[in-house]
C-alpha cells in the first residue's frame, strides 16, 4: 500500500471518527484552548502522580536507610550477649523487641569470621536473605572504627530490601591505660570485631502501604485536577465569552446584516479594541450599504425613486389595500416632447429637463405619495388613499401643471406636455406587474388619444383584450423561462466585401400554446410591462454561449450577435453572468457582438457607454441595431462606442425601387465610414438589393434572402450561393 | 589524718566556690599495710646510687613516681623512658643489663613487662594493676599495689554514704587477688558484693545493665581490658540516671558523675618502692608479692553526694 493511499485512509477514518463524535469539522478557539488546558492538566497530573511515586519511592528508600541504621544501632547494643552468653534464650528477646516491626525483614547475628550465624530472626514470607559472603565480610570489616560505621547492599534492592551490613565492635585502653587516665585526652584504644549485624528492611511493605496511600493520593489529585479543569473551562470561556459573543454578530454582518452591533461584555483592552474596530467597521459598512441601497433604489439623475423600488413600495401598498381596504391609484407619465428636445439641445438639456420635471411632479405630490422614474423619459407616482375621482381630479391637475411649465433652455422655451395613464389599486385584484401594465397601456391609450391628456383604465376597456394577451404573454415567458423551452434560432449575417467571418444574429423564439413559435416583436412588450426582460437577457445569454460554445468546439469559427435589452444597463448582474458564462465556456469575447437598439442606447446613453466601452476593453463587440428607426441622430454615433451599424429594415425592404431609402442608406454608410463603422443591412430579401448594398459600400447583409432563421446554423456554402445569386443579377 | 589538695581544680567543685566545694581527702592509712609501712626519709642512703627507673611513658601518672623516688634517694637514679619505642626499650634495656646498678623500679606495665627480661637485677615494678595476668611475679620482681586498698576505699565509701549495702564491680578475668581482696573488704564493710566477669568493653555495659537493679554502687576498677572510653562515659551517664553512687579509681571522673574517688599518692608510692628494694637481697625481694599503699586521696563529688541524699553538714562532720 502506498503512502498516498495511506494517508487518505487515515484521513478518511479521522473523518468518520469525527463525525462519530460529532466533533465540528472546524475546531473552535475556546474548544482548542480547552483542549490545550486539558492536555497540560493531563501531563501535569502525569508529571506530579510520576514524580510522587519516584520521590515517595526514595524517601522510602532514603527513611529506610536511616532505620536501619537506628536499628543496627540498638540491634548492636541488645545483641551483644548473643556473642557473650551464647544464650539462645537472649534472641527471644530480640525477637520479641523486633516483631513488632513488620518493616524488619530479617536479622542476623554472625560470629566475627562472618561464617556463622549466632543468632537470627526471620520474617517467614520474606524470600531468603542474601549471602554474607566472604568479600562483604572484608568489606564490613573494614568499615570498623570508621564514622560510618556500617555497609548497604545494593544487590538486595532487586529484593526491595535495604540491607545493611555492621561490624560488631569492642574496644579497650591500652595496658594499664587506666593509671592516670584522664578522659580529655585521648586514650589509646584498641578495637575488635567480635561479630557482624546483617539486617534487612523490607521495602515492600512500606511500598504496600505507600501504594495505597498514593494510589488514594493520586485520585484525590485526579479529583481536583478534573475539578481546576471545570474551573478552567468556566474561566477560559467566561474570558473568551465577549469573543465568543462576537461569533453571532460577525456571522450576521458575513450575509449582509449590517443592523448588528458589537456590545463589548468585557473590560479587557484587546477585546474593548477590537469590538471598538468592529463597531466602526460596522457603521462604514453601514453608511455604505445605506449609500448602495440609495444607489440601487433611487435613479441618481432626478433623486427619484427608480422602476425597481417604485415596484416594491408598490407591492407593499397593494397588500395594505388587501388588509385594510381604500384604494390608491398608479400614474404612469410620459412626457410628449422630451425626444424633441433631447434630439435639439443634446441629453445634456434632456436630463435638466428630466430633474425639472421630476422636482414639478414631487412637489405637486402629497408627503405619503411616491414619484419614481420608470426609465427615459417615463415618470411612476403611486398616490396613495384615492379614489377614481381623486385619481382623475390628480391626473388632471398633473397635465395641467405640464401645461404650465415652461423648460428654458439656451433662450428657448419649450412646452413639454405629458400624457398620463392611471389605474387603480383597489380590492388588490391585480399584481404589481398588471398595475403597471395597466397604466403603461392606459398612457399608450392616452398617447393614441392625441397626447396632452390622461386615460383611466377601466377593467372594461377594449384594452382588457392587449392586457389579456399581455398577462397571457406574461404566464408564458415565465413558463419558458422556469421549463427552460424558450428557443433559439440563427440567422447569418454575410459578408457582402468578401470578408471570411462568419456571423449570425441569434433570435429568441416563444413556443406558443399550440406549438408554434413566437416572434419576440409579439412578446417582448409585455415582457418589459412585466419585468421579465432581464431574466429573458439571461437566458439569452447564457444559452447563446453554450451554442457558441459547441459550435467552437465542434470547428465552426463563428461568431453569435446576441440582442440585448435596455434592463442589461439596469441590471449589474447582467454583465457578471455575461463574464462568467464567458469563462464557462471559453470562450472569446472576440465571438460576441452584442445588438442593443438605439432607443435602448439614447434612453442610458451615459450608463450604457460607460459599460460598452468596459466590455469592449474585453474584446466585446458591439452592433446598433435598428438605426434610423426613431429618432436617430447621427451626432449619437459620435459618443457610442460600437464597431456595427445594423441599418434599419425599413430603409431596406424597399431599397430597389425607392430612390430616398437608397439616398438613406448611402448616407448612412458614408457617415459610417467617416465614423470607423462598419454597417449590416436587415431585411435583405432578394438579389437586387444586395447587389445595390455592395454597390453603396454596406459591409454585411442579413435577410431571408441570404438564410432565414433557422434552429440550426445554416451551410456556409448555401450561404455564400445566396449571395453570389447577387452577382448575377442584371441591372 | 587528712590532707587537702589544692592541685585539683575541677569546674564542678570550684565554680562558684560557694555553694560546692571540693573536699580533697588525703587518708593516712598508718598501720593498714602492716609490716609494709615504709616512712619517707628511710631509705639506705647509697640506694640512689645503684638504681635505675624504668619509665613505660612520660605522663604524669609515671614520671610522678619517678619524680617522687629521685627526690627519695641522695644519689640521682638512672631514668629510662620507654615511650612504646621499641629500640630506645632494646637499648635502654641493654644498657640496663650492663649496668653496675643493681635495682630496678619498673613504673608501668610496658615497663615492668620489658624488665622482666632483666637479670641479676632486683626489681620492683608499681603502677601495674593486672600485673596477674602477665606473670610479674617472680623472687627478684615484686611489686607495690597500683590502688589503694580495697578495705579502705570501701571504708572511705561507707563513710561518706552509710546507706550503701549492696555494691558490685565489673571486671576482666584474672584478677583474682584483687578479687578476693574485694571480698574480704566488703565483709569488713558490711557491703555485699557483687562480682561480675566480662571479657569487653561492650560485655561490661550489658553486665552493668542487667547488674543494675541489685546493687546499690558500682566499684569501678581500672581494667583497661574491659574498659573504653565510650563505656566509661555511658556508665557514668547511666549511673547517674539511675541513680548509682560509683567509686572512681581517678577524680577526672567526679566531673562525669562519680560520687567518689580514690587515688594513690605519688609518695606514698615511691617510698613503699624504694622500701621493697630496701629488702632485696641476692636477687630475692621479701614481703608479698605486691605491697598495699599506705596513703589514699579520696574526692567526693558535692552534687552527686546531694542527689543521693548526702548532706553537705554529714559530709563535713564525716571529713572533719
Amino acid at each position: 500500500m502506498s503512502i498516498a493511499t495511506t494517508t487518505a485512509t487515515w484521513a478518511a477514518r479521522l473523518s468518520e471518527w469525527r463525525v462519530w463524535l460529532r466533533l465540528p469539522r472546524r475546531q473552535s478557539l475556546v474548544g482548542r484552548l480547552l483542549w490545550l488546558q486539558l492536555l497540560w492538566a493531563a501531563a501535569l497530573y502525569a508529571l506530579m502522580v510520576t514524580g510522587l511515586w519516584w520521590i515517595s519511592g526514595n524517601l522510602i528508600e532514603n527513611n529506610l536507610r536511616i532505620q536501619a541504621q537506628q536499628w543496627v544501632a540498638e540491634l548492636d547494643a541488645i545483641g551483644i550477649p548473643l556473642f557473650v552468653s551464647r544464650d539462645k534464650r537472649h534472641l527471644a528477646q530480640i525477637e520479641a523487641r523486633v516483631q513488632h516491626f513488620p518493616e524488619i525483614a530479617f536479622v542476623r547475628y554472625y560470629n566475627a569470621d562472618g561464617t556463622r550465624l549466632v543468632g537470627e530472626y526471620r520474617v517467614g514470607h520474606l524470600p531468603e536473605p542474601p549471602a554474607f559472603d566472604a568479600a562483604l565480610v572484608a568489606e564490613v570489616k573494614a568499615q570498623a572504627g570508621a564514622d560510618n560505621p556500617y555497609v548497604f547492599d545494593d544487590r538486595a534492592l532487586s529484593q526491595s530490601c535495604v540491607r545493611l551490613l555492621y561490624p560488631v565492635t569492642v574496644k579497650s585502653i591500652r595496658a594499664d591505660g587506666l593509671i592516670g587516665y584522664r578522659p580529655d585526652h585521648d586514650a589509646a584504644e584498641s578495637m575488635k570485631v567480635i561479630g557482624y549485624i546483617d539486617l534487612g528492611m523490607d521495602m515492600a511493605y512500606y511500598k504496600d502501604r505507600l501504594f495505597k496511600v498514593l494510589a488514594v493520593a493520586s485520585s484525590v489529585i485526579a479529583f481536583f485536577m478534573a475539578l481546576l479543569v471545570m474551573l478552567g473551562r468556566h474561566s477560559v470561556k467566561k474570558a473568551l465569552q465577549p469573543l465568543t459573543s462576537l461569533q453571532q454578530p460577525l456571522a450576521r454582518l458575513a450575509h449582509g446584516d449590517v443592523d448588528v452591533e458589537v456590545i463589548t461584555l468585557s473590560g479587557d483592552a484587546e477585546i474593548v479594541a477590537i469590538s471598538d474596530a468592529l463597531n466602526t467597521t460596522i457603521a462604514a459598512l453601514r453608511e455604505r450599504d445605506l449609500v448602495l441601497r440609495r444607489m440601487a433604489d433611487y435613479d441618481p439623475l432626478t433623486a427619484l425613486v427608480n422602476r425597481g423600488y417604485f415596484l416594491r413600495i408598490l407591492d407593499d401598498e397593494i397588500q395594505r389595500i388587501e388588509q385594510r381596504g381604500g384604494s390608491s391609484a398608479v400614474f404612469f407619465v410620459d412626457l410628449d416632447q422630451f425626444k424633441y428636445v433631447n434630439d435639439t439641445l443634446g441629453h445634456a438639456s434632456g436630463d435638466r429637463l428630466l430633474v425639472q420635471v421630476s422636482q414639478l411632479f414631487t412637489a405637486r405630490m402629497r408627503d405619503g405619495d411616491v414619484v419614481g422614474r420608470f426609465g427615459g423619459d417615463e415618470f411612476l407616482i403611486l398616490a396613495r388613499n384615492i379614489g377614481r375621482d381623486g385619481a382623475r381630479d390628480l391626473a388632471k391637475a398633473l397635465n395641467n401643471l405640464m401645461r404650465g411649465f415652461h423648460f428654458v433652455e439656451d433662450g428657448q422655451v419649450f412646452n413639454v406636455y405629458c400624457s398620463i395613464g392611471v389605474a387603480m389599486v383597489d380590492s388588490g385584484r391585480a399584481a404589481t406587474n398588471e398595475l403597471i401594465a395597466q397604466a403603461d397601456i392606459a398612457c399608450h391609450e392616452a398617447k393614441r388619444r392625441g397626447r396632452n391628456r390622461y386615460h383611466l383604465h377601466e377593467l372594461a376597456d377594449k384594452q382588457e383584450a392587449r392586457m389579456a394577451a399581455d398577462v397571457s404573454y406574461s404566464r408564458l415567458i415565465k413558463e419558458a423561462l422556469s421549463g427552460d423551452t424558450f428557443k433559439l434560432h440563427y440567422q447569418p449575417i454575410v459578408s457582402l466585401n468578401g470578408g471570411r467571418e462568419r456571423i449570425y444574429e441569434v433570435l429568441l423564439r416563444l413556443p406558443g400554446m399550440d406549438g408554434e413559435m413566437i416572434s419576440p416583436t409579439a412578446f417582448l412588450p409585455a415582457a418589459e410591462r412585466f419585468g421579465l426582460m432581464g431574466d429573458i437577457d439571461q437566458w439569452v445569454i447564457t444559452h447563446a454561449m453554450a451554442e457558441l460554445g459547441r459550435q467552437r468546439d465542434a470547428g465552426a469559427d463563428v461568431v453569435f450577435s446576441v440582442n440585448l435589452s435596455g434592463q442589461v444597463f439596469e441590471d449589474p448582474n447582467s454583465f457578471q453572468v455575461i463574464n462568467e458564462t464567458l469563462a464557462r465556456y471559453n470562450l472569446s469575447p472576440n465571438s460576441i457582438i452584442f445588438e442593443i437598439t438605439e432607443q435602448v442606447a439614447v434612453r442610458h446613453l451615459d450608463r450604457a457607454r460607460e459599460i460598452m466601452q468596459s466590455l469592449m476593453a474585453r474584446g466585446f463587440r458591439f452592433a446598433l441595431d435598428d438605426f434610423g428607426a426613431g429618432f436617430s441622430a447621427f451626432s449619437y454615433l459620435k459618443h457610442l462606442p460600437v464597431q456595427f451599424i445594423k441599418i434599419s429594415q425599413e430603409f431596406i425592404e424597399s431599397l430597389a425601387n425607392d430612390v430616398v431609402d437608397r439616398a438613406m442608406v448611402k448616407s448612412i454608410v458614408q457617415v459610417a465610414r467617416a465614423l470607423g463603422r462598419q454597417t449590416i443591412a436587415e431585411y435583405v430579401q432578394d438579389a437586387r438589393t444586395i447587389d445595390l448594398l455592395r454597390e453603396y459600400g454596406v459591409d454585411y447583409a442579413q435577410g431571408y434572402f441570404i438564410g432565414e432563421p433557422l434552429a440550426q446554423l445554416a451551410d456556409a456554402h448555401s450561404v455564400a450561393a445566396a449571395v453570389d445569386k447577387g452577382r448575377n443579377v442584371v441591372h | 589524718m587528712y590532707n587537702r589538695r589544692p592541685a585539683y581544680g575541677y569546674g564542678l567543685v570550684t565554680d562558684g566556690g560557694l555553694r560546692w566545694l571540693l573536699w580533697a581527702l588525703l587518708v593516712l592509712l598508718s598501720g593498714c599495710a602492716g609490716n609494709s609501712a615504709v616512712k619517707p626519709g628511710a631509705t639506705p642512703p647509697d640506694l640512689g646510687a645503684r638504681l635505675v627507673i624504668l619509665v613505660s611513658d612520660d605522663s604524669p601518672a609515671f614520671t610522678n613516681i619517678a619524680d617522687a623516688i629521685q627526690r627519695r634517694v641522695r644519689s640521682p637514679a638512672e631514668v629510662h623512658v620507654l615511650n612504646s619505642d621499641a629500640r630506645r626499650t632494646r637499648g635502654a634495656l641493654q644498657a640496663i643489663q650492663r649496668s653496675p646498678r643493681s635495682t630496678v623500679v619498673a613504673v608501668g606495665l610496658p615497663a615492668a613487662l620489658a624488665a622482666r627480661g632483666l637479670t641479676g637485677k632486683d626489681m620492683v615494678f608499681c603502677q601495674v594493676f593486672n600485673y596477674e595476668a602477665h606473670n610479674l611475679i617472680s623472687p627478684s620482681m615484686k611489686g607495690v599495689s597500683a590502688v589503694p586498698p580495697v578495705v579502705e576505699q570501701f571504708r572511705t565509701w561507707k563513710s561518706v554514704d552509710p546507706t550503701l549495702r549492696r555494691v558490685g564491680v565489673i571486671l576482666g578475668g584474672g584478677l583474682t587477688s584483687l578479687v578476693a581482696e574485694a571480698r574480704q573488704a566488703a565483709k569488713l564493710n558490711n557491703l555485699d558484693l557483687a562480682v561480675v566477669t566480662v571479657r569487653s568493653d561492650r560485655e561490661l555495659l550489658y553486665a552493668y545493665k542487667r547488674l543494675n537493679s541489685r546493687i546499690d554502687g558500682l566499684w569501678l576498677v581500672p581494667d583497661n581490658r574491659v574498659l573504653s572510653t565510650s563505656v566509661i562515659q555511658e556508665l557514668m551517664s547511666s549511673s547517674i540516671r539511675q541513680g548509682k553512687r560509683v567509686l572512681v579509681f581517678t577524680p577526672e571522673l567526679i566531673r562525669f558523675g562519680a560520687t567518689l574517688s580514690v587515688d594513690t599518692d605519688p609518695d606514698d608510692i615511691a617510698a613503699r618502692v624504694l622500701g621493697r628494694l630496701a629488702t632485696a637481697r641476692g636477687g630475692r625481694i621479701a614481703g608479698p608479692p605486691v605491697l598495699s599503699l599506705g596513703v589514699l586521696h579520696a574526692q567526693i563529688n558535692p552534687a552527686v553526694a546531694k542527689a543521693v541524699g548526702l548532706s553537705s553538714e554529714r559530709l563535713r562532720r564525716e571529713i572533719q
